[in-house]
């Protein structure tokens, strides 16, 4: 079989078939389920893998190129006016094209959704604007976002308690899989071209700073809206008897998020045809394989959304209500750090971002590294979610130690490491989030009695937040492995006169030439 | 030739290239870490596709990743035997490796190797012949283009009768040096392209190139070619 076709299956397979086993295994064990809700999970989770594998073949061809080629044009014109504008503009479209931020707008009450989808999607221009002028004028990154989460927790305290939650899932939540691509790959064009020492930390950074424009254009929305009460986003789930049903379940939402999806893609493709009009960047072959790649995308993405939406909404909710009702409440905690673990590699941008970093890297921080750290960062924040919803703890009780640690954190660890862990932060926060592990929350949340605004919302801002702790640390101790390798190396310094050079004798027959 | 030999002062040293399948850096890495040699780099590479549809189907090629070893040519053989027993090169398709004989080194490099030369040369004895050539009968063919052609250079390549290739993106310096935008220099992005070909193939895959890649072209391409010998893993 083909080689890359082979890779891209094999990695599918293996991110969605952890999970899956997870909760089927759960729903015998623990939470006794309908066959048919568990069929339909089994059949979404084979649209999974599906449109996991399209997706990131689709990124990889189309999403990526794009937007370095973006990146790369943008730097190379240096005008900073057009460079200011045009960042605004892409961070702009992209948002409102995302197909994550539609439904956190159906969730989010009281706000109506084009105000606040255009509040985000303006929040995100302006920060990815930021994320260029960061560059430019080699603002370092710690700094940056040490202001902006200052400015952040600031304007929350004149946001109604409701909202807080919310807000931060915002941030995590419009970083889905449209935008992540493109960003991060804009990050990588933008540190292709140029020589200095920072381009390879300055690849990453973008997705971080883009994760604060939607927090604090919500808490700014928030502070004026009143909420009147939750919303609570899930609508009538869907009952399956037969297998028909089943099917019939899927054909029904499919052509909801082929809608949803062209869309966005139309929105990116529109953006693409001027700019390569314009800058003529791509030739006759990569103008077809951007093709493809797209389309590779818009499959991807419309099965998995599909696939996500009907087959683990329900199985979420059900296991949450469930558990959280029954006497063994507690075993949430556990489980939800098990799921955590697992459920990362199952996120379509986790792969984008983790090869990104191989890449830029050349290898030294392979993606197992990362994969593992985002396992452990996503089983941290779930166990702390599931504290939360049994406790009912206020939010900032985790938010505000959470963060003013990793921002400390920046200030000891390689830069490179700070602008990998704030993006990745937004890059665990995908569809599998939003449908899978929220539903699981405000499930549990609804069983165990508490409140939904405050307790159930609040779990993509933990999911966002713990990568940003662990990820630092990672690169902690990723500093002292350099160190340890600069002391080993003696032989480094050399004797005699630096500029001795040695020559080898070498025969040439004589040169010809060939008309 | 051996007189000349003798007046170099220390070991004879060799750039060793292999192009390996990127999910084999570890393996490689590995053996060349158990032989001990220090100076090696590496850079993230791309095969090219062996056919344009699969390129444009976006399966044909995959990242392959490139080292460059800089080791005595005496523990050439060594090295790459070990490399052929852990990354299988007797297979088709395992990867590929070669070395481009130096015609100079800096002199305080060559201290690192005449220290160690005596103790690792002892348990290798270089009557051990491999299935690789050593005469010169290969050539190394590189391309240095304007980001984004590599695909159709390649296509030409392939027409004149070019086995496959290797693409890494580099960034070109020009000669006024870089531009300035506020904090950041920017550069050219180029890709080269690294062709393996026998002797004969050469001019005609070397022509097909600079006639639609050359310098008066879009590509703005450049293309040379070098000397390799201990080939490893090609059937041309």
């Amino acid at each position: 079989m083909n080689k890359v076709l082979k890779e891209k299956i094999i990695e599918a397979f293996t991110s969605v078939l952890p999970i899956t086993l997870i909760v089927l295994a759960a729903s015998v064990i623990l939470v006794p389920m309908p066959s048919g809700t568990i069929l339909m999970f089994l059949t979404g989770a084979l649209l999974l893998i599906v449109g996991m594998g399209f997706f990131t073949l689709g990124a990889d061809m189309a999403m990526m190129p794009i937007g370095e080629g973006i990146g790369v044009q943008l730097t190379k014109k240096t005008n900073l006016v057009l460079a200011i504008f045009i960042s605004f503009l892409i961070g702009l479209i992209i948002t409102i094209a995302e197909p994550d931020l539609q439904v956190l707008a159906d969730q989010v009450p009281s706000i109506p959704d084009l105000i606040l989808i255009v509040t985000v999607g303006i929040g995100v221009g302006l920060f990815l604007a930021l994320s260029v002028v960061r560059i430019l004028f080699r603002i370092p990154l710690p700094l940056m976002l040490l202001v902006f989460y200052v400015i952040v927790f600031t304007v929350s305290v004149f946001t109604p308690d409701n909202f807080i939650p919310m807000a931060f899932d915002s941030g995590g939540v419009t970083t889905g899989p449209i935008t992540v691509p493109f960003m991060l790959s804009m990050g990588l064009g933008f540190a292709a071209i140029r020589g200095d020492k920072s381009s390879r930390e300055d690849s990453f950074g973008f997705v971080a700073l883009c994760s604060v424009g939607p927090i604090l254009a919500v808490l700014v929305l928030g502070a004026f809206y009143n909420p009147a009460g939750p919303d609570t986003g899930i609508s009538a789930l869907p009952g399956a008897d037969t297998s028909r049903d089943v099917v019939l379940n899927f054909m029904t939402r499919l052509p909801v998020y082929l809608k949803e999806v062209c869309f966005a893609l139309a929105a990116i493709i529109v953006f693409f045809l001027i700019f390569q009009l314009i800058f003529r960047r791509y030739q006759k072959h990569q103008l077809a394989r951007i093709a493809v790649g797209f389309f590779y995308t818009l499959v991807g993405l419309v099965v998995f959304l599909t696939g996500v939406n009907v087959g683990f909404i329900p199985v979420g909710h059900a296991f949450g209500s469930q558990l959280a009702a029954s006497s063994l409440k507690w075993i949430l905690v556990p489980l939800g750090i098990l799921i955590g673990y697992f459920i990362v590699a199952a996120e379509p941008a986790v792969h984008v971002l983790n090869k990104q970093v191989e890449d830029v890297s050349q290898g030294a921080i392979p993606q197992k590294v990362m994969n593992l750290g985002l396992s452990i960062g996503m089983a941290a924040a779930l166990g702390i979610t599931m504290v939360r919803i049994l406790t009912g703890l206020h939010i900032m009780w985790f938010l505000i130690p959470g963060y003013a640690f990793s921002l400390i954190l920046t200030f000891f660890v390689p830069r490179i490491f700070t602008g990998i862990a704030f993006d990745s932060g937004g890059v665990c926060s995908g569809p599998m989030t939003s449908t899978f592990l929220l539903p699981l929350a405000m499930g549990a949340c609804e069983g165990a009695g508490g409140n939904l605004m405050t307790d159930a919302f609040g779990i993509v801002a933990m999911v966002a937040m713990t990568p940003l702790i662990v990820i630092q640390l990672i690169g902690l101790l990723y500093r002292h492995k350099l160190r340890a390798f600069e002391l080993i190396e003696p032989e480094k310094k050399f004797a005699g006169d630096p500029g001795a050079i040695t020559e080898y004798p070498f025969e040439y027959e004589g040169a010809r030439i060939y008309e | 030739m051996s007189e000349k030999k003798s007046a170099v002062h220390g070991p004879v040293l060799k750039c060793l290239v292999f192009i390996i399948d990127w999910e084999k850096t570890k393996t490689l890495s590995d053996v060349l870490a158990r032989i001990n040699v220090r100076f090696h780099y590496i850079a993230k590479g791309k095969g090219t596709a062996s056919s344009e549809m699969l390129n444009v189907l976006g399966i044909g090629s995959s990242e392959k990743a490139v080292f460059f070893c800089l080791e005595q040519d005496i523990m050439a053989t060594l090295l790459l035997k070990e490399a052929s027993a852990a990354l299988g090169f007797y297979r088709p398709r395992a990867g590929i490796a070669f070395a481009i004989p130096l015609t100079g080194i800096n002199t305080p490099v060559l201290q690192i190797f005449k220290k160690s030369v005596m103790r690792e040369v002892k348990h290798f004895s270089d009557k051990e012949q491999l299935f690789m050539t050593s005469e010169l009968k290969y050539e190394l063919i590189i391309a240095v283009v304007n980001q984004g052609y590599s695909d159709e250079l390649m296509a030409a390549a392939r027409e004149a009768g070019a086995g496959g290739g290797t693409v890494i993106n580099v960034r070109g310096l020009m000669h006024e040096g870089p531009v300035k935008f506020f904090g950041i220099s920017v550069q050219e992005e180029r890709e080269a392209i690294m062709i393996l070909t026998s002797k004969e193939k050469k001019i005609p895959i070397m022509r097909a190139i600079g006639r639609d890649f050359g310098v008066n072209s879009k590509a703005a391409g450049i293309v040379y070619a070098v000397p390799v010998d201990s080939v490893l893993g090609v059937k041309l």
